[in-house]
């Protein structure tokens, strides 16, 4: 009665097991936490979520601490090709003494911009200083993000490696960019913005993947009992009792024709 | 031997002697070891030394130390915010522990339980719950989840009784603290884990994120039954997992 149903369920069953692997690749769910390691003295923290399915992207960041009502501009650094290990930069980056790690001085440690994460259109690296679509700390500097990104062929396996650094930062606590606290930003300068507060572009967080989880989580508990057992475990143990009480008492048999032959 | 002249005879009546004591306490021994793997003790996880089982928050701080820092972990607004630069997290966090490049599981060995068996590929059913092994004798790895010696939690699952009788994981319950699991892998090589804590719990309850949830490090769950067994459904009331860091 009970084989029947379970048969009956277990058909249809098998027709969706093939259709859901059809749609197959697991996602693999890695976290982030992004930090100033710089010493930069940004007060700024995030943290991001990750969820890659072969070169499908979708992130979620969120993050306090940021100069508020402000652009602050993130990207992955590091290299899609290289198999070269990078890192965050820590305050001995600063390279020219003046207190704070620059994005140039920060390069060497995390690398070039390989993805932008702006709030829509372009994520190339050519998008890297496009403010106007970065996303903006609210009035308490509190920064979100989430969006969904399709990755260059091969670079959903590379992420988990790389690092993601949030620029933007307010050294002289005006809660703004402005020229007067670090001047003008000699990394937008170069790439031929002029104007750019340095305040702008210098990194506030730095992170990389710090943990995973499973990528599709099971409902509830795992059916790993089967329920065909009567109660009776270890049947093989009993099998041994029984097989060494039959010995035992053969012996004891045996023992006893010899000692009453003696006797 | 004694001063018993050794005849024959008396070397017969002394061998059968020792033969009923040898016979009946391995009639006793196996008896008892059948009774104590009786459905409902196939070993239990006992909450091991230094709080687990269903540990809960609030004890005394993970000995492993996984949450490093202040503290960024996840909590929105655990942090004081702006203008509190004093406070914030200028650590630079990456995974803890040894990782090993991504290869599927091909066996795995429990050497204090004497369990050395071949892994298959699970999957999720269509009503999301867990694939679990047809026989008793595999294990299986769960294909959504990283592969033993990747960061996060890697998953196997087998059965603890299977047509009647013990299977692969019968005795997982009984693993303790500090035991060892080896994975070997298809690249060749072996990923050794060592047991941070065994918890049971209510299928109804089980603590999917404790199980599957983010770890910062590579880490493995052994999953088997265990409990009474529920008349109805006939299948184990319990879960049982087996918790574990990858050491190499």
């Amino acid at each position: 009665m009970r084989l029947t149903t379970k048969t009956a369920l277990a058909l249809p069953g098998t027709a969706l097991l093939l259709l859901a692997g059809a749609t197959g690749a697991s996602a693999d769910e890695f976290d982030m936490k992004l930090t100033d390691t710089m010493g930069n003295k940004s007060g700024s923290s995030s943290t991001a979520q990750l969820t890659v399915e072969g070169d499908s992207l979708s992130i979620k960041i969120t993050g306090q601490g940021f100069t508020p009502n402000s652009p602050h501009a993130q990207h992955f650094h590091g290299s899609f090709s290289d198999a070269k290990k990078f890192t965050c930069p820590d305050s001995s980056a600063d390279a020219d003494g003046d207190g704070q790690v620059n994005t140039e001085e920060g390069l060497p440690a995390y690398g070039d911009i390989v993805l932008s994460l702006t709030t829509s259109g372009d994520t190339s690296p050519e998008s890297g200083l496009a403010i106007d679509r970065m996303p903006t700390a609210d009035a308490a500097g509190n920064l979100s993000y989430e969006r969904t990104i399709e990755l260059p062929a091969g670079a959903g396996a590379k992420l988990k490696n790389l690092h993601v650094v949030q620029h933007g930062l307010d050294a002289n606590g005006n809660d703004k960019y402005d020229l007067e606290a670090l001047g003008e930003s000699s990394f937008a300068k170069s790439l031929g913005v002029d104007g750019i507060p340095e305040e702008a572009t210098n990194p506030a967080t730095c992170g990389t993947v710090t943990g995973a989880s499973t990528g599709e989580m099971p409902q509830g508990g795992v059916d790993t009992g089967d329920g065909t057992t009567g109660g009776t475990e270890a049947v093989g143990a009993f099998g041994l009792a029984g097989a060494a009480f039959a010995a035992a008492g053969g012996a004891l048999l045996y023992r006893r024709r010899f000692a009453t032959d003696r006797a | 031997m004694s001063a018993v002249e050794s005849t024959p005879r008396s070397r017969r009546l002394t061998a059968s002697a020792a033969a009923v004591v040898v016979f009946g306490l391995i009639g006793i021994g196996a008896t008892g070891y059948a009774l104590s793997q009786q459905v409902g003790t196939p070993p239990n996880a006992m909450a091991p030394s230094g709080g687990a089982g269903h540990s809960g928050h609030g004890g005394a701080p993970s000995p492993t130390g996984s949450t490093t820092g202040p503290s960024s972990s996840g909590s929105p607004g655990a942090h004081a915010g702006h203008g509190g630069p004093a406070l914030a997290d200028t650590e630079y966090h990456t995974p803890k522990g040894p990782l090993l490049e991504r290869s599927r599981p091909t066996k795995v060995i429990l050497p204090t339980l004497g369990v050395n068996a071949p892994i298959i590929d699970l999957s999720l059913k269509p009503d999301r719950r867990m694939e679990v092994p047809d026989n008793g004798t595999e294990a299986g790895w769960f294909t959504s989840s990283p592969t033993p010696g990747e960061l996060g939690p890697s998953i196997i699952a087998a059965h603890v009784t299977h047509e009647s009788k013990p299977a692969v994981f019968f005795e997982l319950g009984g693993m303790r603290q500090g035991d060892r699991i080896e994975v070997e892998r298809e690249d060749g090589t072996t990923a050794t884990f060592g047991v941070t804590e065994v918890g049971q719990y209510p299928k109804a309850h089980f603590p999917s994120d404790k199980v599957y949830g983010s770890v910062d490090r590579a880490a493995l769950r052994l999953i088997t039954c265990g409990g009474v067994l529920d008349g109805e459904t006939g299948s184990h009331v319990d879960n049982i997992v087996v918790y574990a860091h990858l050491l190499s």
